[in-house]
């Protein structure tokens, strides 16, 4: 049996412990927020925050979350209070197809953390996530504002 | 502008749970075979007025990242006179219905999407039906209070008698309609439409609705559907084009936990429409997880069919043999090929384009649960058609007695007008009894797409001695999967087409054709022709005006000549304007300072297409580093589709368009090795992150017709012959076989 936490809630899981987080938060815990792209950690679609970390759960076997806050999209909010990377995303309507946009989000959200005015160099090395629909132009302008936002709060 | 209503049309109101619904039904559209294929559609979207006094549009097409969940909304509440932030979108059930003369129609407006024809198929009726409802809904209010209708106007979801001050609430008159019906529109009501000067939602920046579910991760994709008591079934494809299954040995798959069927798929026989389905063998289990896992013990021995051997390279070599020898003589004006010998200077280049898989974001994936005479299907759609006319053939059953739900969609590009997800999931409900989701992985979506074609271009022509163009002769080479007796023409417009630019600007103009069978699968992507003709000719323009000298803005400008209307017959036709192409070409060099000095190793290159009805052209600017590593430093876009609904929306798509193309021309291709897909995921299949994004793209929309066009394919072709244009400028090498890959460093 393995015990970890999903945005704040303990959660217990017995079955194969082979099987990567992302089903697991999909199919066991209802989160359908956190996406399948390609499984072998490319795209950064199904990206989640692990321990304050983030990681692309397709890679990730359950198992090794024993202990663990995961936190996914649907957890990122503060209650009714977006994330600045969710407000920023809506300011600068960031999402076409929107199937990725999840993941930039949770990747921006954790470089924002350790980083509250990145570069574009920095958004360079740290933002990697696949977008299908070229929408990186605004991705990029959504970080910088959703650093600003971060910072206004903060101050 | 009056509008005479089509003589079956007739609105239908009805009240439901205090809510009013206006429902249009039936119009015919005039080109609707072009976007859904298979039927003519009739109109009848929904408009409900809620006791709240908020909208809800019934929106007939999904949300495939085009914006139409948005652009919809905004012309309903422009023509009624209603807040566009009170208006909310609901996807209607996707649903064909037997026509009592015969034949089919859409439930809810035409269904489709695709080919950059949504926006513009809807835009009439949807107009149509806000502005009929607003003249009801004026005409109840007048006779409420006893003035002429002419006195009042709508806004704000208020009927409003300006000289008096009164104010009604649509939702007020709404609730009177139980009580009083409104009276039956007649066939030859006219409706006024309200005058595009006086528009306040259309034309203005209007937030995408929804964009607040992504964010929070409450959208529902395709992928997230579900249907109760529903098992989830991968399934192992032949990896060989057309191959087949020889053997299967699935004993350690049965073996893992929670599967419960395993089942070889042979193709059905029914004749399918755009939907080859692979050989394979699918697993079927309680978890998604399980029969992934038990999936990968399957032991499988593939025939493989008759593309045995075939590689994309292999064909390149041929492509090039056959050239050799003129191909089927496709378009000629004037002396034709012919003429190139009797002239000073010749320019021969030849452009190879290589396969191109979809790979949406959100991979292929479809819930079914196939009764024996019905089934309900949840899907990401896209040409939803397509869906349901090859599940009624694969299943046996009526094509009306399918229920769809189409979910938000994850991205198409094209791939989803092909149904073979949906066939597949049918048939493997069909063979368990039960409802089935099919998901499938990156690897099953890059081995088993249909695939841009690999093309192969010969341009000649002939420079006269000021630097105009005598002669100008293209000879094409596509290899596609049709086979048998092929409808060349047909199948030539993925690459080329008798129209196509620069006809009728050269005086002797030829193309000739070759067409290859082998069994790839292919089909359209993002713009099917013109990103392969644009890259082949506006970089085939780029070189002529290196030779002549000449600027190659100014030498576009006059191959394009005076301001006229060319023919053009197909997408987006029937004809083109020189005028507006030139417009487009013009803004984006302006914008993008061009002329202006560049330093060493900094190069600025120009394009220009017309696709399906728009124009575009951008201007790319890169800089190289002594080992000539490209870093693109900014695009200037520059994109003319008529009416602007939705500034936004459009310079979204502008701006994904040019990415993609860039993200395109750099590193991705499709290899096809010994009948088989060498590229098999994102580690290969290389698309751009951000940091290859330049810092800066820069948008600047013309409004230069009064119709609307289709915004989403138009921004892609034009990048790449741009791209390299730069690049040459830049570094001195010529790009002529895509992707740029690492050309430059040899």
């Amino acid at each position: 049996m393995v015990q970890f936490t999903v945005n704040g809630k303990t959660m217990n899981y017995d079955g194969d412990a082979d099987m990567p987080l992302l089903w697991y938060l999909r199919e066991d815990a209802g989160l359908k927020g956190t996406k399948f792209g390609c499984g072998i950690a490319q795209c950064g679609a199904c990206t989640v925050h692990l321990n304050g970390q983030a990681f692309r759960s397709c890679v990730v076997p359950i198992a090794s979350v024993a202990g663990a806050d995961i936190v996914t999209i649907e957890g990122l909010a503060d209650g009714e209070n977006l994330h600045p990377a969710q407000e920023a995303w809506i300011e600068e309507d960031v999402p076409q197809c929107g199937y990725c946009q999840a993941g930039q989000i949770m990747a921006t959200a954790e470089l924002l953390s350790r980083n509250d005015n990145p570069s574009d160099e920095d958004i360079d090395a740290n933002i990697t996530n696949i977008c299908r629909c070229g929408t990186y132009y605004r991705i990029r302008k959504a970080v910088h504002r959703a650093a600003e936002i971060k910072r206004d709060r903060e101050s | 502008m009056n509008a005479i209503f089509d003589r079956r049309r007739f609105l239908q109101f009805s009240l439901a749970g205090g809510a009013l619904l206006i429902a249009d039904a039936p119009l015919r559209y005039a080109r609707a075979s072009e976007s859904s294929g298979e039927f003519l559609g009739d109109i009848g979207p929904y408009l409900k007025i809620n006791p709240d006094n908020t909208l809800v549009l019934g929106a007939p097409s999904p949300e495939i990242g085009s914006g139409m969940h948005t652009s919809l909304p905004m012309l309903i509440a422009e023509e009624l006179g209603a807040d566009f932030a009170t208006v909310s979108v609901k996807q209607m059930p996707i649903k064909l219905l037997t026509r009592p003369e015969g034949g089919y129609r859409w439930a809810y407006g035409v269904q489709g999407g695709g080919g950059s024809f949504t926006l513009r198929q809807n835009w009439q009726p949807v107009r149509h039906l806000a502005a009929v409802t607003r003249n009801i809904l004026i005409n109840a209010a007048a006779e409420e209070w006893s003035v002429p209708a002419g006195e009042l106007h709508t806004e704000e979801n208020h009927v409003v008698h300006a000289s008096s001050g009164r104010r009604l609430a649509f939702s007020a008159i709404a609730s009177r309609a139980a009580a009083k019906p409104f009276p039956e529109v007649t066939p030859d009501q006219e409706v006024d439409f309200k005058d595009p000067s006086d528009y306040s939602i259309i034309g203005k920046w209007q937030r995408s609705k929804g964009v607040e579910d992504v964010v929070t991760g409450k959208a529902m994709f395709g992928i997230d559907g579900e249907l109760p008591g529903m098992l989830h079934a991968v399934m192992s494809r032949s990896p060989y084009f057309k191959g087949s299954v020889a053997s299967v040995d699935d004993a350690a798959a049965r073996a893992v936990p929670g599967v419960r069927h395993i089942i070889t798929l042979d193709p059905p026989s029914a004749e399918l429409s755009n939907s080859y389905i692979a050989a394979g063998v699918a697993v079927v289990a309680d978890s998604l997880w399980a029969a992934m896992k038990a999936r990968r013990l399957l032991e499988i021995e593939w025939d493989k069919g008759e593309g045995a051997g075939e590689s994309s390279e292999a064909l390149f070599e041929q492509m090039a043999e056959i050239q050799k020898e003129p191909g089927l003589e496709f378009a000629k004006d004037g002396e034709g090929r012919a003429a190139l010998s009797s002239s000073g200077k010749v320019v021969e280049v030849t452009y190879e384009l290589p396969l191109l898989a979809h790979a949406t974001m959100e991979p292929m994936n479809c819930t079914v649960h196939a009764r024996a005479d019905s089934a309900d299907v949840v899907a990401p759609g896209h040409s939803c058609g397509g869906m349901l006319v090859n599940l009624s053939r694969a299943l046996g059953i009526e094509v009306t007695s399918i229920n769809m739900i189409s979910l938000r969609t994850g991205g198409s590009f094209g791939r989803r007008l092909r149904a073979d997800m949906a066939v597949e999931a049918g048939l493997i409900s069909r063979k368990v009894g039960a409802p089935v989701k099919l998901v499938w992985t990156r690897e099953d979506d890059m081995g088993a797409d249909w695939y841009r074609p690999q093309s192969r271009h010969i341009l000649h022509a002939a420079l006269t001695d000021d630097g105009g163009v005598s002669a100008w002769a293209h000879s094409a080479c596509l290899a596609t999967s049709a086979s048998g007796d092929v409808d060349i023409p047909d199948v030539m417009r993925n690459t080329v087409w008798v129209d196509n630019y620069p006809r009728r600007l050269v005086d002797n103009f030829e193309v000739d054709v070759h067409h290859i069978s082998w069994a790839t699968p292919n089909g359209p992507w993002r713009a099917p022709m013109p990103t392969q003709h644009a890259f082949v000719v506006e970089s085939f323009i780029n070189e002529l005006a290196a030779e002549a000298k000449a600027d190659p803005l100014e030498f576009r400008l006059r191959l394009l000549g005076e301001t006229r209307d060319m023919p053009y017959d197909d997408h987006g036709g029937p004809t083109y304007n020189t005028g507006r192409w030139a417009a487009v070409l013009k803004k984006a060099a302006n914008e993008a300072g061009w002329g202006g000095r560049l330093r060493r190793r900094q190069g600025r290159g120009i394009a220009g297409y017309f696709t399906f009805g728009s124009y575009c052209a951008v201007v790319v600017d890169v800089e190289a580093s002594r080992s000539n590593d490209i870093r693109v430093t900014r695009i200037v876009v520059a994109g003319d589709a008529g009416l602007i609904v939705n500034p936004n929306g459009f310079k979204a798509q502008l701006e994904g368009g040019v990415l993609d193309g860039l993200s395109t021309a750099l590193r991705l291709k499709v290899d096809v090795e010994d009948g088989r897909a060498v590229q098999q995921n994102f580690d290969t299949y290389q698309f751009m992150r951000i940091a290859d994004a330049p810092p800066v793209v820069e948008t600047h929309l013309i409004q230069g017709a009064d119709e609307v066009h289709g915004t989403g394919e138009i921004a892609t072709p034009p990048l790449a012959p741009a791209l390299c244009d730069a690049i040459y400028q830049a570094t001195g090498k010529r790009i002529r076989k895509l992707p740029i890959g690492d050309q430059l460093k040899a």
